[in-house]
């Protein structure tokens, strides 16, 4: 009984010191330019850098975070550069067919504002 | 032997040389201009400039103060950091590095952000005096 309470403490107290790590969880405000005065809101925005796999070779250079920064600020449903954007997230994402081809994307969301 | 063994010694230079060099660069990830983990922007008429420097770090494993969750955003966790080290709502100058040596560990090195009136901005349509 006192080893199977052991077991369970273990295994509870090695799943709280599990920690995982993402680049952006939720960062308040990130400016692009020194002039960040509040601005005109320009909606969510997302922007990417992926890098291709065929057959085990990569295509492209390693995915960066810059890249994706600079594809969000720079997003296609927003009229000129953003200044500043509010509330960022990163992820990833991408999928892997059969090793035959895949993909990995790193994914900045956030609200932009001009 | 005795040739031997400097060859041994000659080599062993030859691959630790550039093995520190390699251990001593950090690796640049991004840099901003500006950021805060607090303010989602500043007032009309407010700037930010730059004040001192300073260096926060972060290792996976450590107690983190921007969450309690067991997901710990990197820069969440840097940006909050770098403000309590400076005593500063906003920082300047930002730059995430992946620390030397160390995949899981994670450097800000950032400027203390000083809040003060903006610089008048020239109106629209005005002459510049740069030709």
């Amino acid at each position: 009984m006192l080893f199977r309470w052991t077991l369970l403490l273990s295994a509870a107290a090695l799943l709280s010191s599990c920690q995982s790590m993402m680049y952006a969880k939720n960062v308040k405000m990130i400016g692009f330019e020194d002039d960040i005065q509040a601005g005109k809101g320009a909606g969510p925005i997302r922007g990417e850098d992926c890098q291709w796999i065929v057959l085990g070779y990569e295509i492209g250079g390693r995915v960066k975070l810059d890249r994706a920064f600079q594809a969000a600020r720079s997003a296609s449903n927003v009229k000129g550069d953003l200044r500043y954007i509010n509330n960022v997230k990163t992820e990833w994402d991408g999928f892997n067919a059969g090793n035959i081809v895949a993909k990995n994307c790193l994914v900045v969301k956030a609200m932009g504002y001009r | 032997m005795k040739k031997s063994r400097f060859s041994v010694h000659v080599f062993a230079m030859a691959a630790i040389i550039p093995l520190t060099a390699c251990l001593s660069d950090r690796d640049l990830i991004v840099s901003f201009p500006v950021a805060s983990m607090t303010q989602a922007s500043l007032p009309q008429g407010q700037a930010v400039t730059e004040g001192k420097e300073g260096n926060v770090k972060f290792c996976e494993g450590d107690k983190a103060i921007s969450t309690k969750e067991a997901t710990v955003g990197v820069l969440d966790e840097l940006i909050l950091r770098a403000e309590r080290q400076s005593k500063s709502k906003f920082i300047r100058d930002v730059q995430l590095f992946r620390s030397a040596g160390s995949a899981n560990c994670f450097e800000l090195d950032y400027k203390a952000g000083v809040l003060g009136a903006a610089n008048a901005r020239p109106a629209a349509g005005s002459k510049s005096d740069v030709n």
